[in-house]
């Protein structure tokens, strides 16, 4: 008899366990088991810049956040599949932003700074201001070493002449290639090819960071800015480990190929290869030249930045971290610990910046020096995988596989025109 | 007796008949018992109503708009691709068994080295080999063995690399498994020629469907092993799914993908049913002779030195790289005798490892309860309850769920979690995870249930608390728990799919962290150790245990 009594209970408990579970799966388990109820915020960031990021929050004080590293998917997190989550997002492509304000909070009161303006993005028509800049990002920098330029008595260029014959020199030296290129990352050669089209097509470049004619990818300025691109990677050595070794390289392998193995002059990288030079090699040998532009006049930087936004559903403890990262103090443990980082608020000590961050700083805020946001950030989907980036790849591959600059360009040219009626 | 299970339900439980005949009494008055499925027709609900949806889009698809998309053509010859790298797999798992069995002792050497890799993820897996294929010489093992001369991971050598990392993890459940059947089955030969091979018996529709299926489901391992440039070339259905929807507005084109990938894992898995469906009433002949003792034979020693050092060389990279700093193995490779240290788990550590991993065993551990608590029953009404008939057109559809892709049902999932506002927590996804695990645990249950022996005071039918109680199906939960435990642990694809990467389980931020692949190695390998030592662990202790589990009770 127990063992029948036994056995009914047991047929009543197994068919109501799952029911249980059911029913507490649907509250937020996760809360109780002391994991949930902080505030959620997505990054792009990852390896060290994420640690670095995690230090800034730390020294709030508050261990009240969670960290969501999302890469390049940050932009799901402003997605209609996320509603509610998570409550703040650093965001890395204004592109982005458009599509999203009605989905945000404005920024709490008191943390926009006049200097923002010049930056990104305009405030509503209302003047409601949805996303703060928080990190700034030189983008035309090109990074080489110090000695080996001094050892064999040669200088930065200022005109793209003057730095396909310089990298012709370094062939000549017989050591090092001239440069590395991190081709595994879509954004770091669509960072090259914009650099060339905004500094030496400026009036391209705006055109087509506008509604534009897909044609437009296909006009002559377009097309010499890919010959030129195509020129200067498919030069014969010209790239460390070859081309083929390029497309597979990241973008930190890049740096290393310069600064830790020696085995490139010149990476061509945005301000923040300094954490990277600065964790694996020190930063005894590193020096910058701006990217050069086709005549070597005065032309836009490129930029980058990194804007927080706030989720409408977002807590006051999410609003009570923003007003946080905008002091000019919460970035110090980043700039000073890992480097590579520019606060976008212009009040933040220069002290903590190593000297070649401070110049690179000074050179962006420099009063009647324009700035411009790169087009992979600007253009969606068609900067992205799916365009520019992708047809960056194929021309690296195209150059490898020992097309010729023309042929190569006319390619891209052509496929950045399919890619725009696809995307479009 | 009744009893009140709640506000107006009640119901009538027949304690004594339930040790009755089965046959002694009509069907009709055990209808409480079909409340046993309620738990598990409500997980169940949760895979076929979505999978519903997505046919329903499907139909309003074009399919020549399909046929027309070079990219999907890509894919689908990729994924073809993979099923023949399973076949060979199979055939190489196969002859090694075979040979297995001259080798004497050295067996037990071979086993744990095979059987470990079972344990890892497919993102720890793709990590693993993209470390040692790493094309920077300074750092990956094989581009500085071979000096820099050709590019791994460049679009000529990534077929190699992947499906290494996939023989890496999947050889030892093919070769465990042909061995046990082996072992067990000793009927006449197959004659090939003038060669005549031992016959593994019904274990081999198990190793064949599990691998192919795996081999079309492959996606994680491609999205870490390879760099961004050359996704393209290595694109697959799974993937090439997931670029569609995360690219198109109309959800009808995913979902043909997702219906046409089903049906061809659906075929493959009813022509493997075919020979699983009588575990029963398979003759078995005695057992051969024990070869545990017998001396190995001469090439036993090279042949277990090789497949040993190779299946244990990626976790003594793994291992090797998580001991080093942060800077020395992001910039050197591991077999550096400098920056020795735990600054990489240290590093880990301090961001986000611990959340993750409590994370990931909150959802693993509520997954596995549940699919406990709804699959017993649901087996053991499939396999004593319900008329003959009505199991016949049951375990098939159970057989098709259980190898549905996730791709079938993610997209509604992922649209009821945004509606929910459920995107990110974690308990709602173990209940996903619950049901996507549900159908073949059902089927391992009720195929060990019906292989069990009986006792000679039964009529058949034990009673529900016996399961636990008596030996063999002791056996059976055990395997049943390790196995959903460990595949919820190692998973990347439900998680990311259903709810997006911001669940913050341990393999979607293994992934996060690996985006720099290279200079992150210290960081990588640290939490992916971690994320590999508990299933590994659990996996290596009762490896017997799942192996009696999964073939039916036949490999005792």
């Amino acid at each position: 008899m127990r063992r029948v009594v036994h056995r009914r209970t047991l047929l009543r408990g197994a068919a109501l366990v799952p029911l249980a579970g059911f029913a507490a799966g649907c509250g937020d388990l996760a809360r109780t088991a002391g994991l949930g109820d902080y505030v959620r915020v997505a990054v792009s960031w990852s390896a060290a810049e994420l640690a670095a990021f995690s230090r800034v929050l730390d020294q709030r004080g508050v261990r009240d956040y969670e960290l969501i590293p999302l890469g390049d998917d940050i932009g799901a997190a402003l997605g209609a599949r996320t509603s509610g989550r998570p409550d703040v997002v650093a965001l890395p492509q204004p592109g982005q932003l458009s599509g999203a304000i009605g989905s945000l909070a404005a920024l709490p009161d008191g943390v926009w700074q006049p200097e923002y303006d010049d930056i990104w993005p305009p405030a509503t028509s209302d003047g409601v201001h949805y996303a703060l800049p928080f990190k700034l990002a030189h983008a035309s920098v090109v990074w080489y070493r110090k000695g080996f330029f001094a050892e064999h008595d040669l200088t930065p260029p200022r005109t793209w002449d003057e730095w396909l014959a310089l990298n012709e020199a370094v062939i000549d030296i017989g050591g090092p290639a001239p440069l590395a290129l991190g081709g595994a990352d879509g954004w770091f050669l669509a960072q090259f090819f914009e650099n060339v089209l905004l500094r030496s097509f400026t009036d391209t470049f705006r055109e087509l960071a506008r509604p534009h004619d897909a044609r437009l990818w296909d006009s002559a300025p377009v097309r010499s800015a890919f010959e030129m691109v195509a020129d200067m990677w498919g030069q014969a050595r010209a790239l460390s480990g070859g081309a083929d070794r390029a497309l597979v390289q990241q973008f930190p392998d890049a740096v290393l190929e310069v600064f830790r193995y020696g085995r490139a002059a010149m990476v061509p990288a945005p301000d923040f290869a300094e954490s990277v030079i600065r964790r694996f090699a020190g930063l005894d040998d590193v020096a910058t030249f701006t990217f050069p532009s086709r005549d070597g006049g005065a032309a836009p930087l490129a930029i980058s930045a990194d804007l927080l936004v706030l989720n409408h559903s977002a807590s006051p403890a999410a609003h009570d971290l923003i007003r946080y990262l905008a002091t000019p103090d919460a970035p110090v443990p980043w700039i000073r610990d890992t480097g590579g980082f520019i606060a976008a608020n212009p009040r933040t000590d220069q002290k903590y910046y190593s000297p070649t961050l401070r110049r690179l700083e000074r050179e962006l805020r420099t009063r009647g020096q324009e700035i411009e946001f790169g087009l992979a950030d600007r253009l969606g989907r068609l900067g992205g995988s799916e365009g520019l980036q992708r047809v960056l790849q194929d021309l690296l591959r195209g150059v490898a596989a020992g097309a010729s600059p023309a042929a190569a360009a006319r390619a891209a040219s052509e496929s950045m025109v399919d890619a725009e009626h696809r995307t479009g | 007796m009744e009893i009140e299970t709640g506000p107006g339900l009640r119901l009538e439980v027949a304690g004594r008949e339930l040790t009755g005949r089965l046959r002694a009494a009509p069907q009709r008055r055990y209808w409480g018992h079909y409340l046993l499925g309620l738990p598990a027709g409500v997980l169940l609900a949760l895979l076929v109503v979505p999978m519903g949806w997505t046919v329903y889009w499907a139909f309003r698809a074009d399919l020549a708009d399909l046929f027309s998309d070079p990219g999907a053509l890509r894919s689908a010859w990729h994924s073809v691709l993979w099923v023949g790298i399973a076949l060979v797999l199979i055939v190489v798992g196969y002859v090694i068994a075979v040979l297995s069995r001259q080798v004497g002792r050295l067996w037990r050497v071979l086993l744990y080295a095979l059987i470990l890799p079972f344990g890892v993820s497919a993102v720890v897996s793709g990590a693993v080999f993209r470390l040692i294929f790493d094309p920077n010489p300074e750092r990956g093992m094989a581009s500085a063995l071979l000096g820099g001369s050709a590019t791994w991971l460049g679009p000529d050598l990534i077929w190699w690399v992947l499906a290494s990392a996939f023989a890496w993890s999947w050889l030892g459940f093919v070769v465990v498994l042909f061995r046990a059947g082996l072992d067990t089955n000793g009927g006449p030969g197959l004659r090939v020629g003038r060669l005549t091979l031992p016959r593994p018996g019904p274990v081999t529709a198990i190793v064949v469907l599990t691998v192919l299926v795996a081999a079309i489901r492959v996606f994680d391992l491609v999205l870490i092993a390879t760099p961004g440039s050359i996704q393209d070339d290595v694109d697959v259905v799974g993937l090439h799914w997931w670029r569609m929807t995360s690219r198109d507005g109309d959800p009808g084109g995913p979902a043909l993908l997702a219906v046409l990938l089903f049906l061809v894992v659906a075929l493959v898995s009813m022509a493997g049913m075919r020979t699983m469906r009588r575990p029963a009433q398979t003759e078995f002949l005695p057992p051969p002779e024990s070869t545990a003792d017998r001396a190995p034979r001469w090439w036993g020693w090279p042949l277990v030195a090789l497949v040993g050092l190779m299946w244990t060389l990626p976790v003594v990279v793994l291992v090797a790289t998580a001991f080093h700093d942060p800077e020395t193995a992001g910039a050197l490779g591991w077999w550096r005798l400098t920056g020795i240290g735990l600054g990489s788990f240290a590093e880990a550590g301090a961001v986000w490892l611990l959340p993750a991993v409590a994370g990931s065993l909150l959802i693993a551990g509520l997954a596995t309860a549940l699919v406990l608590a709804a699959g017993v029953p649901a087996a053991y009404l499939l396999t004593w309850v319900v008329p003959r008939r009505v199991s016949r057109v049951l375990t098939p559809v159970f057989a098709i769920l259980a190898v549905a892709p996730v791709q079938m049902y993610a997209g509604p999932l992922g649209n009821l979690f945004a509606t929910l506002g459920l995107v990110g927590s974690r308990a709602p996804l173990a209940l996903v995870h619950a049901a996507a695990g549900l159908p073949f645990a059902t089927l391992v249950l009720r195929s060990a249930f019906l292989a069990a022996p009986r006792r000679a005071e039964d009529d058949g039918r034990p009673a529900l608390d016996e399961m636990w109680r008596r030996g063999p199906y002791r056996t059976t939960l055990i395997a049943v728990v390790v196995l959903e435990f460990v595949l919820v642990w190692n998973d990347f694809i439900v998680g990311f799919l259903v709810s997006g990467p911001g669940t913050s389980p341990l393999t979607l931020l293994l992934w996060s962290e690996a985006r720099q692949f290279g200079t992150s190695a210290g960081t990588v390998a640290a939490s992916a150790a971690v994320s590999a030592l508990i299933p590994v662990v659990l996996l290596l202790a009762t490896w017997r245990k799942v192996v009696v589990g999964l073939t039916g009770g036949i490999a005792r």
